[in-house]
């Protein structure tokens, strides 16, 4: 490839590299998406998930096979300590919170089975309570009763045998779910398009209008050509892309793997080549139709109506994405998602919540790739006129006229 | 030996023809003057000249050292509007623009620090173009144009929107230039500037020629001469005593100015002199471009 083309790639690249517009919308973007990530599990959090501890004054000497029982359970709502120092003094770190509670146990145990076992406890949720008292329950009353049936001269071995615990265990019932892992990787390479091409678009949009107005065009001009110069930014551009998408790309899966634990399912070459297909052509899509807006209008300021439907065409998909979710495979979205400025994230969005056949994948590639060649080609040519003409927008059938010449 | 070689451009916007049949040389190692009054299509000229807009008709071409296979970089452009990559720092905007004219980076970031330095911005190399006043924004815009040492350098109004030390700079820095083998394509409106500097001026009003040639020739061909006079007495009676052969006549207390019409020649001029005025000193010389370029301009719209 001609090396003027790379000359502008890098010149775009590092520069734009050091702009604050750029750092902000990269960094500023994973910002928002840990916080999303964040903020729900940190929520969820405050409801019951740790355990309590709670110190046990164990004046009837039970203590040990208590809390082996307490631990052998598979549950994570309490966890016993042995009380070391006077209840006054448990009493009083209770109140102060820096214990969650204590109970104590006389002698004989069996007298409980008259009226509760008091925990004394500070805690705001009294459900996590509830829920430490319901497992202490079972398996003292377990305890008590092997206790009582050994007095009355049954064999432990037996006493075990038939007082075997019966336990409930919830099953979810649902249709054969996608689990979440399936459906966040296309939603977000999906997500990341967009915006990725956005910010890029429209900073190549706003580079070339300036050049435009402060006219440094001609003396570029005067040292390569025009197709060099489009060339040359739409590959500088793709290189900011790619650096912005690597680093929410890699954001996004630390949180997702390490901090909200949704595992990333395997990834089949054939995903991968497509997902890697959307997002190339649908970044030069979409930058060269923001490319050939720049060039096209009088200057930055200046945006008609029509300009303006053009700048929001590729987040109109985020639209539907409702829709999407609901039916994915509803014919009305099956035909839009081959519209081709939305054909990258309107699949990418289908093939999160639904098998999308490969024959539409495919078709849809070859389409987006047809459309996208089409695209760079009239920005290229928009470009040419555009560049040098002053002082007017062009209308857009001078676009149409010039995009296929 | 010709460096280009433009013929019959003719170039309309809208219906308005602003480039009429122009045709010029420039030749190697001379500065040439492409002048005429703003509006006169010498942008115009200029943007085809260097392909940025296409002619309706007519050609330009430029001998096989300045440009061959179609690349211009042997060409430097100062455009006459002043623009820069506002966020980019000074060198970088010059070791850029060198690049682009296939210079090694660093070999333009050298010659970048050069320039800069001879042009009193050395301080500032590091500083956003944003952070910088108009003319030195346009110095280093200067510095781009020529940064690559070119064959031919193409300067649109360089001097516009310089104070008289940094024009003067200007002037000694373009006549450099030429020096080392640059030849010089210099686009003004400004006539006194251009004809210190020029030696072939080619002067267009409202698109069409109106001079074109060597400046001494011109000046020679035009006929004229300009007289200034200091004198004591009543400076009426030149008037009278002069009649039609001279013109533009200016009277101030004790000094006048006026052209002696073509074929009227000091000698005769002298004859002519009324004994009440007492002359106490005589100037002669050749009238100004820009004298030239009203008269001439005034003729040809009569024509």
């Amino acid at each position: 490839m001609n090396n003027d083309i790379f000359k502008v790639a890098r010149w775009e690249f590092t520069q734009n590299l050091k702009s604050k517009t750029f750092l902000i919308l990269t960094v500023v973007i994973p910002i928002i998406i840990v916080i999303i990530g964040f903020v729900p599990n940190f929520l969820a959090f405050q409801g019951s998930e740790e355990p309590v501890t709670l110190y046990v004054i164990d004046k009837a000497g039970v203590f040990k096979p208590l809390n082996n029982s307490v631990n052998s359970l598979d549950q994570d709502v309490v966890n016993l300590e042995l009380a070391e120092s006077e209840e006054s003094e448990l009493r009083q770190r209770a109140i102060e919170k820096e214990i969650d509670g204590y109970f104590v146990l006389n002698e004989p145990l069996s007298s409980y089975q008259e009226g509760p076992v008091q925990i004394f406890s500070n805690l705001d949720s009294n459900s996590r309570l509830v829920e430490a008292g319901k497992v202490l329950s079972s398996v003292l009353t377990r305890l008590v009763g092997t206790e009582n049936l050994q007095e009355n001269g049954y064999e432990p071995g037996k006493i075990f045998a038939l007082t075997r615990p019966i336990n409930f265990s919830p099953v979810k019932l649902e249709e054969e779910s996608r689990s979440l892992g399936q459906f966040v990787l296309p939603f977000g390479v999906a997500m990341m398009i967009v915006l990725s091409s956005m910010f890029q678009g429209s900073m190549v949009m706003i580079g070339i209008g300036k050049e435009k107005s402060n006219r440094i065009v001609e003396i570029v001009l005067s040292s390569i050509d025009s197709f060099e110069m489009i060339a040359g930014k739409l590959l500088g551009f793709a290189g900011l892309g790619l650096a912005q998408i690597t680093l929410w790309g890699g954001v996004g899966l630390v949180v997702l793997t390490q901090i909200i634990d949704i595992p990333i399912g395997p990834v089949s070459p054939f995903q991968g080549f497509y997902y890697l297909f959307y997002f190339v052509m649908g970044y030069l899509m979409i930058a060269s139709i923001y490319a050939l807006l720049g060039a096209s209008a009088k200057d930055i300021q200046s945006s008609s109506q029509t300009r303006g439907v053009f700048v929001l065409l590729p987040i109109i998909p985020i639209y539907f994405s409702a829709a999407i979710v609901n039916s994915p495979e509803a014919l009305w979205v099956r035909l839009v998602s081959f519209f081709p400025p939305f054909i990258p994230t309107m699949m990418l969005m289908r093939s999160a919540f639904s098998e999308v056949p490969a024959w539409e994948i495919l078709l849809s590639l070859v389409v987006l790739g047809g459309f996208t060649y089409l695209m760079v080609r009239a920005a290229t040519k928009v470009f040419r006129v555009g560049m040098l003409m002053y002082g007017k927008d062009m209308s857009i059938s001078e676009i149409a006229r010039w995009a296929r010449n | 030996m010709e460096i280009l070689k433009v013929d019959q451009l003719e170039k309309s916007f809208r219906g308005n023809k602003v480039v009429k049949d122009l045709s010029f040389r420039v030749n190697e190692g001379e500065i040439m003057g492409l002048l005429g009054p703003n509006g006169a299509g010498k942008t115009t000229t200029i943007r085809i000249v260097m392909g940025i807009i296409g002619p309706d008709s007519g050609s330009v071409k430029f001998s096989p050292q300045v440009k061959d296979n179609d690349s211009k970089r042997k060409i430097g452009y100062l455009p006459e509007e002043r623009g820069l990559y506002e966020d980019a720092r000074t060198i970088e905007v010059l070791e850029y623009l060198g690049n682009l004219k296939g210079m090694a980076r660093n070999v333009a970031r050298m010659k970048a620090k050069e320039w800069l330095k001879k042009l009193d911005l050395g301080a500032l190399e590091n500083d956003k173009i944003s952070e910088l006043s108009k003319g030195m924004a346009q110095k280093v815009q200067f510095i781009a144009s020529i940064i690559h040492e070119p064959e031919l350098a193409i300067l649109d109004e360089p001097f516009a929107g310089l104070d008289p030390v940094n024009q003067d700079l200007f002037k000694e820095i373009v006549a450099e230039l030429r020096k080392s083998g640059t030849t010089i394509l210099l686009s003004s409106h400004r006539m006194n500037m251009v004809e210190e500097l020029c030696e072939r001026v080619f002067m267009i009003h409202e698109g069409e020629e109106v001079l074109n040639g060597n400046l001494e020739k011109i000046k020679e061909e035009f006929g004229k001469e300009l007289v200034e006079l200091k004198f004591e007495g009543d400076g009426i009676l030149l008037r009278e005593s002069f009649g039609d052969r001279i013109s533009d006549l200016e009277i101030k207390d004790g000094s006048a100015s006026f052209y002696t019409e073509k074929g009227f020649s000091p000698n005769e001029f002298l004859k002519y002199l009324p004994d009440a005025v007492d002359v106490k000193e005589i100037k002669l010389g050749k009238p100004p471009l820009h004298d030239i370029f009203v008269a001439k301009a005034k003729g040809g719209s009569h024509e």
